[in-house]
């Protein structure tokens, strides 16, 4: 065969046609940088979304570490250091509590000496915002802005002079109380919500508060790895050969849980990639199917299949050299200035640089997927180019659909019209449905995750009650300070919806093996075992009024709290005979199960009540057998607690102690409500504080922050199904258009035929939401059950996704009719030609 | 008595260097009841004024009055129901609607209108075309000529008083393009329509009662009837 040099010619066919096509190949172009941005937004807004979600947790926690050994020896600490699986281990003991500041009553204000490689590289980096520095004299401190919030300092100085009364955790030291004139060197904010400081190795030192004292000392180890599994763990505990109760405390379940939220970016990006795919091929396809006809006209001329082939894949190939770069550049700006300059005018403290990170390789990726999907997306539309005869490529037309056999049917109304026209291309209706079902699910997933991480919905799932108000003198005097008086004018408020006192008192059981048996022979089994429990259960039995084993928690509550608290037990409590004094329940902490007291009947007297000495006898119908839920705060000890119902403490106590105030306001985060409760309490040191408010305002910004990236990620995909929409529906007009001229010939106005294509897009909408919701709700609850880091139960996040559906619908109805306006403002003439062209 | 009429009618087409004029100040009048026959070369300008007689295209200026109602100045939906309720058009190429079948495209016009079709009328056109047996094919189904009859059928199924016929044996052998021609007449005379017929075939313009010329966007013989 003689080599024919035509590569020239081809290539000027080629750039002809290209040049011939402007509308077209911009809708081209423009495909190729909207998915290449897509991607490559997508992908770094993923890894940024991960990375703050991961900071949150992290903050949270209060310190970057993976595994704990607790009460540490030296030689454990040298030998942890030493192994080659770890990265660095810093070491923390809790060594005093701060009691009070200016007669002010605080709540657990823990103190912890940490050494510097603790502080350093553990505590650090999980701080939201740290000024000053680490204590070295004796008399510095550092301390938490919320304990120094708690304290009554809103405007802290480094440098000032804080009186405060502690007591140290040295073992056997009771309840010595000191003081000292500390100097403030530094203070933080954390994710932790909790009353923290941090004081120096001299003052650690004065306290007498050894490492090794259980519970107080801990070596907080940060591995190399962050995946490690049960059995590294294992190694690690032999090889630290282990003294008394110490233990390794670790999660090696992370490895599961992190594949599992691998796994779910993964099928993100997997769908993200789909839509993508479905963009590109389908302008593609289209571009290509309306030219199939001119590639007709070429063959006939002599043009070979080869060649026209080429000619296809030349225009693709101009697209990508088009698009790609502008799609990458486009990313590249919005990621590192549009989404960072977002995120800071919705928080103006956030570091920006933090917002959003992207990394080289997310675009070399992101272009080489552009690529390979616009050459893949063009192979069909080229291959019918090239293959078809010449005849059969100058009859073809594109979407124009075959009407097969039908039913026969007297009368066509225009639904049953909008109806066949939505399958009259299957191929149409399929990629609109695959957009849509694609884009929807990816909405249904961010709209889950976000709700898993949304401040409010996470403090929801934590407490029912809007403030909760202890008196801080439950463990000493038990001063009653709530009076009625006081719970009335709260009541008075006209923010406040409702407000529920929780009572205590001291319970005596003297009989209670049979009841508390099973569980205190279970807890004298863990770590935090009080001593030997046959010994101590001896004595219970030969004296139960001394030994601890015959107290018990006496709670009581009232309606609200009732319910919140059912919801908590193993087995539904019957409102009727809880509120009568016939029911209880209890609650109990580090044992599983409800240790076989379901049903069982506890007799008890109540040594402060009406008659000190007289039995009293209920049936425990429902146990918190997850110890997730107590009404009260002050716990005493590891001793259950009897829960029952407020009328029966009334009758059995003539007054009886109120620990807690309870308050609900009539619109949760009622600020002015807040402000108008505490006004009551003021002057009074007493009590503290616990506001969802103020629980919200900490978790508000690294909120912000997730919410502005999903909802941006899922906008984008969401972007992409409705341009893919938008660009289908086009094509379908266009196609249509010599239909729409017989139609408006024979009579149907303007109105009717849009009212056919908002019938076909609500129809294109109603299928895509009934297709994606099965997909969606599993999907979301996949997403919830692998990333629910808080513990909250599950919800679908109803009033986001309904959200989405009627965009969705208001999408699919209005693009049609606003198409066919755009497209037709010529006479009825015209479009017959246009369609017989 | 005149049901459509066209006055001074012009219609350029500029394409940037020369303005074409495709008709050039047309004045016709067509008496009701009558079939009117308008033949003239390719580009003469025939399409062009059936078109606008019809009002699918708008003129450049002049008049095109339909019952006494100048059609050039309504609006566009307006138009259209005006068009629906009075004019019928028959297509060279049929333009059936691909995805509805034969009765569906028969009625279509009469349902759009909100009206339930008059199943006598429309069973009795069916028959007269001979379409009973294709009542429920599909346009696909159909040969060329059934397909025509089935235009026809539609231009006949709303009872307009006129029926516009664009080449509408154009794409037909001479012997069922005679069959067409003899039903559109004897149908126009039956339901007492006024016809008007675009053709270049001087054989089928034989069937009409009026023949007119038109050449280079003007009528050069037969313009008042």
């Amino acid at each position: 065969m003689i080599q024919v040099k035509n590569n020239q010619v081809v290539r000027e066919v080629a750039l002809i046609t290209y040049r011939g096509n402007r509308k077209r190949n911009f809708l081209s172009v423009f495909a190729m940088v909207l998915t290449t941005f897509m991607i490559t937004t997508v992908i770094a807004l993923g890894v940024s979304y991960w990375d703050t979600i991961q900071k949150r947790q992290l903050r949270m926690e209060g310190m970057d570490y993976d595994v704990e050994l607790t009460e540490p020896r030296e030689n454990q600490v040298e030998l942890v250091r030493d192994m080659e699986e770890v990265k660095y281990a810093g070491l923390s003991v809790k060594c005093a509590i701060v009691e009070e500041y200016q007669g002010k009553m605080l709540d657990k204000a823990r103190l912890y000496w940490v050494d510097d490689i603790c502080f350093e590289k553990q505590v650090m980096p999980a701080l939201e915002h740290c000024e000053g520095k680490y204590p070295e004299k004796e008399d510095e401190i550092m301390l938490s802005l919320h304990l120094l919030k708690a304290m009554g300092i809103e405007q802290p100085q480094i440098g000032m002079s804080l009186p405060l009364s502690y007591y140290t955790l040295k073992a056997n030291e009771g309840d010595t109380e000191y003081t000292k004139e500390f100097t403030l060197c530094g203070f933080y904010s954390d994710y932790t919500g909790k009353n923290r400081g941090y004081v120096s190795k001299a003052f650690f030192e004065t306290t007498g508060v050894k490492q090794t004292d259980f519970t107080q000392g801990a070596l907080k180890i940060k591995l190399k790895d962050k995946l490690y599994t049960a059995k590294e763990m294992d190694e690690m505990s032999r090889a630290l050969k282990f003294h008394s109760k110490q233990i390794l405390i670790g999660n090696p379940e992370f490895i599961e849980e992190f594949l599992r939220m691998a796994g779910i970016l993964a099928g993100m990006l997997v769908m993200i990639f789909a839509s993508g795919y479905l963009f590109i091929y389908n302008t593609m396809y289209i571009s290509i199917s309306k030219d199939i006809r001119y590639y007709g006209q070429l063959k006939t001329m002599g043009m070979t299949s080869r060649q026209l082939k080429k000619i296809v894949y030349t225009q693709a190939f101009i697209h990508s050299v088009l698009g790609i770069p502008a799609g990458l550049l486009l990313a590249g700006i919005v990621t590192k200035q549009g989404i960072p300059k977002a995120l800071s005018l919705i928080n103006p403290v956030l570091d920006v640089s933090n917002g959003v990170t992207v990394w080289p390789g997310v675009f070399f990726i992101a272009g080489l997927f552009a690529l390979a999907t616009s050459l893949i997306s063009v192979g069909t539309p080229a291959k019918i180019a090239g293959d078809c005869s010449p005849v059969e490529a100058m009859r073809h037309f594109a979407g124009g659909g075959k009407a097969g056999k039908r039913r026969p049917r007297e009368g066509a109304s225009l639904y049953s019209m909008a109806f066949s026209n939505m399958f009259r291309d299957k191929k149409q209706a399929v990629i609109i449905f695959l957009s849509f079902v694609t884009g929807i699910c990816v909405f249904c997933m961010m709209n889950e995750y976000i709700l898993l991480n949304d401040g409010k919905f996470i403090l929801e799932g934590i407490s029912a009650w809007d403030m909760e108000i202890v008196n801080q003198t439950t463990l000493e005097e038990e001063r009653q300070i709530f009076t009625e008086d006081m719970v009335s004018e709260i009541s008075a408020l006209p923010g406040v919806k409702s407000v529920e006192k929780v009572y205590t008192a001291l319970a005596k059981v003297p009989k209670g093996e049979g009841v508390f048996g099973e569980y205190f022979k279970e807890l004298y089994g863990t770590r935090y075992a009080p001593g030997n429990y046959e010994e101590d259960m001896e004595t219970y039995r030969e004296n139960p009024e001394r030994s601890l084993l015959g107290d018990a928690g006496f709670v009581a509550v009232g309606e609200e709290e009732f319910l919140e608290l059912n919801k908590h037990v193993n087995q539904k409590v019957d409102e009727e005979a809880f509120f009568q004094g016939r029911a209880a329940v209890v609650t109990k902490i580090l044992t599983e199960g409800d240790d076989g007291m379901t049903g069982k009947t506890v007799d008890f007297y109540l040594p402060q009540g009406k008659n000190p000495k007289e039995a009293y006898s209920i049936t425990i119908t429902g146990v918190d057998t997850e110890g997730s839920y107590n009404p009260a705060y002050f716990t005493r000890g590891e001793a259950p607690s009897i829960i029952v119902s407020e009328n029966l403490a009334k009758k059995l106590i003539q007054e009886p102690y109120v620990e807690k105030l309870k308050v609900k306001y009539e619109k949760s985060y009622d600020k002015e409500t807040e402000k108008e409760v505490k006004e009551i309490f003021q002057g009074e040191n007493r009590v503290s504080f616990d506001s969802k408010i103020e629980n919200y305002e900490e978790m508000r910004e690294s909120e912000s922050q997730a919410k502005v990236l999903g909802y941006t990620l899922g906008g984008i995909v969401g972007l992409l199904s409705i341009c893919n929409y938008l660009n289908m529906m086009a094509a379908s007009v266009l196609n249509r258009s010599k239909e729409f001229g017989i139609l408006e010939s024979i009579g149907m106005t303007t109105g009717q035929i849009k009212k056919v294509l908002r019938t076909e897009g609500v129809g294109y909408g109603v299928i895509s939401i009934l297709l994606a919701l099965p997909f969606g709700f599993i999907l979301s609850y996949l997403v919830f059950q692998n990333t629910n880091m808080y513990r909250t139960a599950y919800a679908f996040p109803w009033g986001s996704n309904l959200l989405l559906f009627a965009g969705v619908m208001a999408v699919c109805a209005i693009v049609p009719g606003a198409v066919y306006k755009k497209m037709y403002k010529s006479s009825v003439v015209e479009q017959l030609r246009k369609g017989d062209a | 008595m005149s049901i459509l009429k066209t006055e001074n009618l012009t219609k350029y087409y500029d394409t940037g260097e020369v303005t074409i004029k495709a008709l050039d100040g047309v004045d016709l009048s067509v008496e009701k009841g009558e079939f009117l026959s308008v033949v003239g070369t390719s580009g003469s300008g025939k399409s062009t004024l059936l078109h606008m007689m019809g009002g699918l295209d708008n003129p450049t200026s002049g008049r095109v009055i339909v019952e006494g109602r100048d059609i050039s100045q309504m609006k566009k939906d307006e138009l259209t129901i005006f068009r629906r309720r009075n004019i019928g058009f028959v297509f060279q190429n049929y333009n059936l609607l691909p995805l509805m079948n034969v009765y569906q495209n028969i009625v279509l016009p009469i349902r759009l209108d909100g009206i339930v079709p008059d199943k006598r009328y429309v069973e009795n056109i069916i028959s007269t075309l001979g379409l009973k047996e294709k009542k429920y094919a599909m346009p696909n189904q159909l040969s060329g000529g059934q397909q025509q009859r089935v235009a026809l059928a539609r231009a006949l199924a709303a009872k307009p008083a006129i029926i516009l016929a664009d080449e509408p044996t154009g794409n037909l052998d001479s012997r069922t393009g005679q069959d067409v021609l003899g039903l559109l007449k004897t149908t126009g005379e039956r339901f007492g329509q006024t016809i008007v017929m675009i053709t270049h075939n001087d054989e089928a313009a034989q069937m009409a009662g009026r023949i007119i010329r038109i050449e280079d966007g003007k009528i050069r013989e037969g313009g008042r009837s």
